[in-house]
């Protein structure tokens, strides 16, 4: 494609985004702030499972910490949103990185085990106390802006996964990037190789969980609410389904599935109860057969190889079937 | 380069806005009644309740169904206003995050002039946030919270009892009975623990001493909380659990040979205990117990209250509960509104309600303005029945309380 | 005998009775964990599978109570062979870049799609299956349901069959030998690769019959998996990875840890004591009480 038609494209698009709440409603405003909340955690998510290879179930512990830790802080003290929702960034780094050092020395199913633990430990506690955090009903939150309107939510959003994605670039196509990956591919020759294991690890974990601390409690600000409900595993497999059907481990892939999957559900939700279903299947699909999500089925699809086979495949079963009208 | 790194982000990008397209100017189908003459623009009322757990499907789905049972009923008489109604029911789990979601929907997606229905205190707290930012009428059918009246939004109305009201009878109800050491066990929600507090001061002002314990509404195994329970040897269990643990805490109370029995009664006061699936799940535990609700055949009936539990069963095979009918005469709470009004503007209909005088399936309904707990809170009659046969349904329980409308006095279990 | 002593003593025998079902669900685990090296993060709705399977067979079907386990058990195994030779191949072709990540996010993806696929088919209320027995047995210090009391003994002659289909039969050695040393067992002439959708299959159908003896207690309902779940991945952990006798104690011990919890702690707490032995086991001794021992 000539890179005028894709600068052309790539306006187009930003002027779309850039003016999605004068166009789209304010229903679909509504599902396209919680796309971009999305975009942020999966993001972040892929970041650390992704890049680094550091399995993790606990993510959507720390979004739901970023809420919890903002909304009591703006409900107990008064403090404004925007300063809570800073506060609970600061608490999700600071988790995150006791999280990194109680997976330090685990690997592969042990790693993901003690996250899984961690995360729903979380969230029984969150239930259980419920004098602070009100248990299974959760808290209800300040918003962020007066009003009713949902434009300034949206700006603020897509400030915030603008941020999120810049930094996340930046440091994937950096020596840091390529040290996680490394880390990834083949922990103990990295660590042959002179690598402080321990601080990249700590550094993906506390930085990952804080960008998605950050997310949770914009969210919370936005919905007037968070709960329990955000940090159960179904909330997890969302993550993991935007992860992998956008394609996990690449940059865009984790943009392209949040959206996608969330526009998608949204979509489904006419059809009530067989919606999680009908998507879970989905997911399994994806993941059995393209496991490099959306981006590789696209690629898959378009690329010039596979089209010529498919047209001489198709040929040939014409050609049999006319044999067989003979 | 090739076909290029960006072409299937485009492809993926396309099918992205393919969905946006298809799906802004309005969304599929929601539920319809029967006869819709398609004519004349409808005027869409939004439902609301627990269709799936942890809020109780049983309660969402008769107050669906009553909802549709009496928009069919206008509708067949020619509509509202000359336009026919449209119920659109959103599913809300009993949950504060599925409920504000369904709210977020039915007001801006679907534009509906009102919403009817919940029945859990906690979901209807939020939603109501949801309908006060936006200035849409919410009518409470079956949430017990005081604080949905003590906050005082103007579009909030409420059909059920209030939990001071509810706490206030079950400790008079105690005294009367003669029980002198109850244990409370309640569900950490609002309904639940709000209960314990109100119900503690109703018992300490009659002198009478009271164990209580907060317990996950979500947990499956009550034992340890019952052996706790236990320990303290009380003479009535009050149980205020939703869900289906408002099921299993009375089966393995009885297991544990802690209630009822002879030496300990056992009470509920969740809409749950008015279901067949309470023998299905509890079985013969549930023999004796105690339980609440706002209408019987042997009391407080209206003329409007049998042809409706007739259709009901008719139409959806099996009887409805006092919910069905608190669902019902919300609807007919609303229809008198908008009636009265003549118009669907919210105001209007605030207005309207607060003048109306609607005789409903379970008395005569009007929400005074006075703030409150009693703000905007229709007048409730409260019976307390036993279940005295197993597999037994609620008409034929025998009432045990309030003492003046008695039919016969508390049973105990054998020894 | 003290009262708190009491307290604890019923604790520690309820929590011993429902621990040792839990116990059967967890062996199952550890099977699938030691014949095909992967920890089936699915293996909760196996369990909440084998509930549904029981409440068919033993409430729609009204075959009974017996019929209901047994229904289970082998609903599920065939359950499990499939989703094992339609999902789980890729594991083993080499063709993967990272398999264990594969393994882990697609039982889990797994599991989320199973939690779902059941709502539309039985509705989201809770259904109950037929219960072995009725009314409570009483034990002297506390009455305990008759039901539980009699699935647990149940889950104890299942857990003793497995043991002896492990040890006695040239199945369950070739299992053992997998489990040792895949390709040493390959080059004895076990066809390994049919051997993992078996083992797979044996070892939910086991979660499955935990599912279907604790039906009738804790009911059947979309989520009634993952708090089992938990459960036999503490006792995995606990026990240590692929260690059978470990399974077999660790739930034991599960369930006298868990009642000390709520003895000195807070009942609410219980099911969270699981987590805690989770986390300090593996950072204390990650391979568990027995685990890196044989299978």
């Amino acid at each position: 494609m000539k890179p005028r038609a894709k600068i052309l494209i790539g306006v187009l698009l930003s002027i779309l985004v850039l003016s999605l709440p004068f166009w789209a409603g304010v229903y679909w405003t509504h599902v396209a702030i919680l796309s971009l909340y999305y975009v942020i955690v999966v993001s972040s998510w892929n970041l650390l499972v992704g890049y680094a290879g550091q399995m993790s179930f606990a993510h959507v512990s720390f979004s739901t910490m970023g809420g919890y830790a903002s909304t009591l802080v703006a409900t107990r003290f008064g403090i404004h949103p925007a300063l809570g929702m800073l506060i609970g960034m600061c608490v999700g780094a600071i988790v995150g990185y006791a999280l990194g050092i109680l997976c330090l020395r685990m690997r592969g199913v042990y790693h993901s085990l003690a996250t899984l633990a961690f995360a729903e430990a979380f969230r029984t506690v969150l239930n259980l106390e419920y004098k602070i955090t009100r248990g299974s009903l959760g808290l209800l939150s300040v918003r962020l802006y007066p009003g009713v309107s949902k434009t300034p939510y949206y700006y603020t959003v897509l400030v915030l996964a603008i941020g999120g994605l810049f930094i996340l670039y930046r440091i994937i196509n950096s020596p840091i990037g390529f040290t996680l990956q490394a880390i990834r591919e083949d922990q103990t020759a990295a660590s042959v190789a002179g690598v402080p294991l321990a601080r990249y690890k700590l550094f993906a974990f506390s930085l990952t969980s804080a960008m998605a601390s950050l997310a949770g409690a914009f969210l919370a600000h936005y919905l007037g609410i968070v709960t329990p409900d955000w940090a159960t595993q179904t909330a997890m497999s969302f993550v993991l389904a935007m992860a992998i059907m956008g394609g996990l481990g690449t940059f865009i892939g984790p943009v392209i599935g949040a959206v996608c999957v969330e526009f998608l559900a949204e979509y489904l939700r006419v059809y009530g109860r067989y919606y999680m279903s009908i998507f879970g299947l989905v997911v399994l699909l994806m993941l059995r057969f393209t496991p490099g999500g959306l981006l590789a089925l696209a690629r898959h699809l378009t690329d010039s190889a596979s089209y010529t086979r498919w047209v001489s495949k198709g040929k040939q079963l014409l050609a049999t079937l006319q044999v067989r009208n003979k | 380069m090739k076909i290029g790194r960006w072409f299937p982000v485009l492809v993926t990008l396309a099918l992205v806005l393919g969905i946006v397209a298809g799906c802004a100017p309005a969304g599929p189908a929601p539920t319809k009644p029967a006869e819709a003459p398609a004519a004349k623009e409808p005027i869409k009322i939004g439902g609301i309740g627990p269709l799936s757990p942890p809020g109780t499907p049983a309660l969402g789905t008769e107050m669906m169904n009553a909802f549709k049972l009496r928009i069919d009923e206008i509708n067949a008489a020619g509509g509202l206003l000359g336009r026919p109604l449209e119920l659109v029911f959103e599913d809300s789990a009993g949950t504060p995050e599925k409920g504000t979601a369904a709210m977020e929907k039915l007001i801006n997606k679907d534009k509906v002039i009102a919403v009817v229905g919940e029945g859990h205190s906690s979901a209807l707290l939020a939603e109501m946030e949801v309908a006060h930012r936006n200035h849409v009428i919410l009518i409470d059918v079956e949430a017990w919270s005081d604080k949905i009246r003590t906050r005082g939004y103007r579009e909030v109305f409420a059909i059920p009892a209030s939990n001071t009201l509810f706490n206030a009878k079950i400790a008079e109800f105690i005294q009367a009975s003669g029980f002198k050491r109850p244990f409370l066990l309640a569900e950490d929600t609002d309904f639940g623990v709000e209960g314990i507090q109100l119900l503690g001061k109703a018992l300490e002002n009659l002198g009478i001493t009271y164990k209580s314990l907060v317990v996950d509404r979500t947990t499956k195994d009550f034992v340890p909380f019952l052996l706790q329970a236990q320990e303290f040897n009380p003479d009535i269990l009050v149980v205020n659990v939703t869900g289906v643990g408002a099921y299993l805490i009375i089966k393995q109370a009885k297991e544990l040979g802690l209630a009822p029995t002879a030496n300990c009664a056992l009470f509920s006061g969740v809409a749950d205990m008015g279901y067949p699936e309470l023998w299905e799940t509890a079985g013969s535990a549930a023999q004796y117990v105690v339980w609440e609700t706002a209408i019987h055949p042997k009391a407080q009936y209206t003329d409007l209250t049998q042809p409706f539990i007739d259709k009901y069963t008719k139409t959806y095979g099996r009887p409805p509960t006092y919910s069905g009918l608190q669902a019902y005469d919300a609807i007919l709470v609303l229809e008198e509104a908008i009636k009265l009004a003549g118009s669907t503007d919210t105001d209007k209909l605030i207005e309207a309600l607060e003048k109306v005088k609607v005789k409903g399936t379970r008395g005569i309904m009007s929400f005074p303005t006075e703030p409150g707990v009693y703000y905007h809170q229709a007048d409730v009659p409260l019976l307390f029945l036993q279940y005295t046969e197993v597999g037994q349904t609620p008409d034929k329980c025998e009432i045990v309380f309030p003492v003046n409308l008695k039919t016969a006095d508390l049973k105990k279990p054998p020894k | 005998m003290p009262k708190s002593l009491e307290l604890f003593l019923s604790y520690v025998i309820n929590g011993l009775i429902i621990g040792n079902i839990y116990g059967l669900m967890a062996l199952g685990l550890t099977l699938i964990l030691g014949v095909m090296k992967i920890v089936n993060f699915a293996h909760g709705e196996f369990y909440m599978l084998g509930g549904y399977a029981a409440y068919i067979c033993s409430m729609k079907l009204g075959l009974g109570p017996v019929a209901g386990i047994l229904g289970a058990i082998v609903t599920v195994f065939f359950i499990g062979l499939f989703v094992e030779r339609a999902l789980l191949t890729p594991f083993y072709s080499g063709r993967l870049e990272r398999p264990s990540d594969y393994a882990l996010l697609m039982t889990f993806s797994l599991s989320v799609f199973l939690m779902n696929v059941v709502i539309p088919i039985f509705g989201p209320y809770q259904k109950a299956s037929a219960p072995l027995a009725e009314g409570s047995v009483n034990l002297g210090i506390v009455s305990v349901g008759a039901t539980r009391v009699i699935a647990s003994l149940v889950a104890i002659l299942l857990m003793a069959l497995l043991l002896l289909l492990l040890s006695k039969t040239r199945l369950g050695i070739a299992l053992r030998a997998i489990a040792q040393d895949r390709d040493a067992a390959a080059i004895c002439g076990i066809d390994v690769n049919r051997m993992n959708p078996v083992a797979f299959g044996i070892g939910t159908a086991m979660a499955a019959a935990a599912g279907a003896l604790l039906a009738p207690t804790f009911l059947v309902y979309p989520a009634s998996g993952s708090l089992a779940a938990s459960k036999a991945n503490a006792i995995l952990v606990l026990g240590g990875m692929g260690s059978i006798k470990g399974a077999i104690i660790g739930a034991l011990l599960l369930g006298v840890l868990e009642s000390l919890g709520v003895l000195f702690l807070s009942p609410g707490y219980r099911d969270v004591y699981g987590f805690l032995v989770i986390v300090l086991v593996l950072l204390i001794k990650p391979t568990g009480l027995f685990g890196g021992q044989e299978f």
